[in-house]
């Protein structure tokens, strides 16, 4: 039997439990992808209910239906293209007044939608009472209450879309103040007869704001509508003394203010909260640092310890592997191809599940927490320094994990530019990959004060980049303006699968990848490619790096997984007591080259998908000439000095 | 109201409240911050501010807010 189908979409801000809504709905049946051409998430989902199957669109969380964000311009070229039967517009009850101001666009863009007041169980707490009754006879559209961490709610919500498809209804129209109105009417009328996407009154008060998109549709064959709207939004301008794009959004305000006044009582005068309190010492302008320093390092060393210890433990497990399938398929060149990339698998398998699951799930732990966005507001300052904003911290944090997480994440900035300098300062940030070269080289036979040089010399770097690059790379730098989310529980359901989805994006990004380059490197190896290319490589790595000729293989080896090149140091030198063969100028130099030269397979792979295959060039060679320089210069510093 | 008297929001200190006046800035920074309810005669109070005059967050319209440094100067207030 064909089951009915229904397709319905989540609209609504970050930050009020729609992702929360949308796994409740959906649990593991979704598929995480990106809207096509964009980097910007696309997560969908299906689920079963009452003889339908209800396929579920998680738009991205956006504050207003402008065009200021790709986000914002997908939401809304979605919600217009009737693609989706009903909408569900998640809000956020505890803040009504400013919630509705999404809501009020939704209205204009004339869709049958369910508006679901999620956080329905904080009211109480908060001191608020809400008429939801009335707030729907205002509205025109089902309202209903919702708890969408207890579940509670959302089949109603369900039910109430279900059966708005067969009235027909329409939202009602509500009304601004009579000069905005007057003006409203006049676009429509000449607008009436012209085919346009959008429904006439959502046009018009887009042209009175200014909007680029519409002005865009109407440039060639209507400028005679483009003119007339110049001249309302300059009456408008003349009678307010602000831009007519500001009047518009204020009116929009005022008329929040005005339907959340009609349903809303305040009970009990608010005293200070938990989350208050909690803010004077995570939000203090000294305090704050230390605080932050202390959790991030509380996490870190969580990762790393239980990471390592995990991926030990795994670890023991190859030599079995590799003898039991040497033992049953032989030694030829075949099998040790299909080994190379059974163990490149098995590899990336002892990376994701110890270290990037666990960090994962502790950053949305934190992430949802809340606390994740006190970093980027301690941060700022800081990362304004190299041309980006507080946001860009959670790449960057995540890169000290892997990088390929990293870059995929930079998704969370505002604009291509700021993408794109995110990204480039990511792939610079030592992975924990690299961090075992490090620890296992210089940490080891130089000392921790050396590995922390290092370190500050690679943060110096990326200083250095982001000044350089803000600079070169053309537009506008992006202000921080981010809504701080009070704390709350975190979700653990939520995190679990999000951590889960993460996981298959990774082992989908760079499986394939670091499988490929593992045959071709392992394939280069058998038919004794290695060794002519590495003394191809000599004067590069010997004459001006200082290194024995022999470290061009673990430089190639280590375009496949940076830890290799502590791995196969050993193997090749013979000896785990590096100090024995090696100098100890050579030992910082090839930790420092390590850290700083082409990123990995797979973070390439990852460059790639965000950025291009131009971007991603770009940033691979700039990493290895600036491994080259910069380790050259370090090499006769180091010789210099001893 | 009148721009005069007018200082920037960065100028205020924690826990100071105000009015918007006007926000000096581009169409695109104007209209994202006017979405979020940042239009003029709208109170607005200082919750708190980094060292240096970073970022800081502020309350409008019972939401708090994050605004950097940059955007924060662009917001003109009168202290009430």
């Amino acid at each position: 039997m064909i089951t009915p189908k229904i397709n319905i979409a989540l609209a609504g801000s970050a930050n009020v439990g729609k992702s929360v809504v949308f796994n409740h709905l959906t649990g593991l049946h979704q598929h995480i992808g990106n809207w096509p051409g964009k980097t910007v998430e696309k997560a969908e989902g299906t689920l079963h209910y009452k003889g339908y199957t209800i396929d579920v669109l998680d738009l991205p969380g956006i504050r207003s239906l402008s065009t200021y964000s790709l986000e914002e311009l997908i939401t809304r070229e979605y919600l217009i293209s009737n693609q989706s039967d009903f909408i569900i517009n998640v809000i956020d009850s505890t803040k009504l007044e400013t919630n509705l101001i999404f809501t009020l666009q939704l209205l204009e863009l004339e869709k049958p939608f369910v508006l679901a007041l999620n956080m329905a169980d904080l009211l109480k707490k908060n001191g608020i009472t809400l008429d939801s009754k009335k707030l729907a006879a205002i509205l025109g559209v089902p309202v209903t209450l919702v708890s969408a961490i207890y579940g509670k709610g959302l089949a109603e919500s369900l039910d109430q879309g279900i059966s708005s498809l067969h009235k027909k209804t329409k939202p009602r129209i509500l009304k601004y103040g009579k000069e905005v109105e007057e003006r409203i009417e006049q676009l429509e009328q000449v607008l009436q007869n012209i085919p346009l996407i959008y429904p006439t009154r959502f046009a018009a008060i887009k042209l009175l704001e200014k909007d680029e998109e519409i002005e865009k549709h109407l440039k060639t064959a209507h400028p005679e509508i483009l003119e007339k709207a110049k001249i309302l939004n300059l009456e408008l301008e003349k009678i307010h003394g602000h831009s007519s794009s500001v009047v518009i959004a204020d009116e929009r305000c005022l008329l929040a203010a005005h339907v959340a006044k009609q349903v809303m009582t305040i009970t009990k005068p608010q005293k200070i909260s938990f989350n208050e309190r909690l803010d004077h010492l995570t939000g203090h302008k000294i305090l704050g640092y230390p605080v932050m320093l202390a959790v991030l390092s509380v996490m870190f060393i969580t990762v790393f310890k239980g990471g390592a210890y995990a991926s030990s433990l795994l670890e023991q497990l190859l030599p079995i592997m590799q003898t039991t399938f040497y033992g049953i398929f032989g030694n030829t060149l075949t099998t040790t191809l299909i080994f190379s990339s059974i163990s490149s698998i098995f590899a990336l398998i002892s990376l994701a599940i110890p270290y990037i699951a666990p960090f994962y799930f502790l950053l949305f732990i934190l992430e949802d927490l809340g606390y994740l966005a006190r970093v980027a507001y301690l941060m700022d300052n800081l990362m304004h320094k190299v041309g980006i904003h507080g946001k860009a911290c959670l790449p960057l944090i995540l890169g000290f994990g892997c990088n390929v997480p990293a870059c995929l994440s930079c998704r969370i900035m505002e604009t291509q530019r700021e993408r794109f300098l995110t990204g480039l300062l990511t792939v610079f940030v030592p992975c924990s990959a690299v961090t075992v070269v490090v620890a296992g080289l210089t940490g080891r036979f130089l000392g921790l004060k050396f590995a922390f040089g290092l370190y500050l010399l690679v943060f110096l770097i990326i200083f250095i980049i982001g000044k350089i690059a803000a600079r070169i790379v053309p537009g506008e730098p992006t202000e921080l303006i981010m809504e701080m989310p009070s704390y709350k529980l975190p979700n653990i359901k939520t995190i679990a699968l999000h951590t889960w989805f993460k996981l298959k994006e990774f082992i989908y990004i760079a499986g394939p990848v670091v499988i490929i380059s593992g045959i071709i490197i392992e394939g280069a190896n058998s038919v004794g490619l290695l060794t002519p290319i590495s003394n191809f490589l000599s004067p590069i790595t010997s004459a001006w790096l200082g290194l024995p000729p022999a470290t061009g293989i673990l430089l190639i080896l280590g375009i496949l997984r940076k830890e290799l090149i502590l791995v196969m140091l050993a193997s090749i030198l013979g000896t785990e007591n590096f100090a024995a063969v090696l100098t100890n100028a050579q030992i910082l130099v090839l930790s420092l080259v390590s850290m700083l030269y082409i990123p990995c397979s797979a973070t390439i792979a990852a460059l790639y998908k965000e950025f291009g295959w131009k971007k991603a060039l770009l940033i691979t060679v700039l990493k290895i000439s600036l491994a080259i320089i910069v380790g050259g210069l370090v090499f006769r510093a180091f010789n210099f000095l001893q | 109201m009148t721009k005069k008297n007018a200082i920037s929001l960065c100028d205020l200190e924690k826990d100071q409240n105000a009015l918007i006046v006007a926000i000096i800035a581009g169409h695109k920074s104007a209209k994202r911050l006017a979405d979020l309810g940042l239009t003029p005669n709208t109170p607005i109070k200082i919750l708190r501010k980094t060292i240096f005059c970073g970022p800081m967050e502020v309350q409008v319209r019972g939401m708090n807010l994050v605004l950097g440094k940059g955007v924060a100067a662009k917001v003109l207030v009168k202290k009430s």
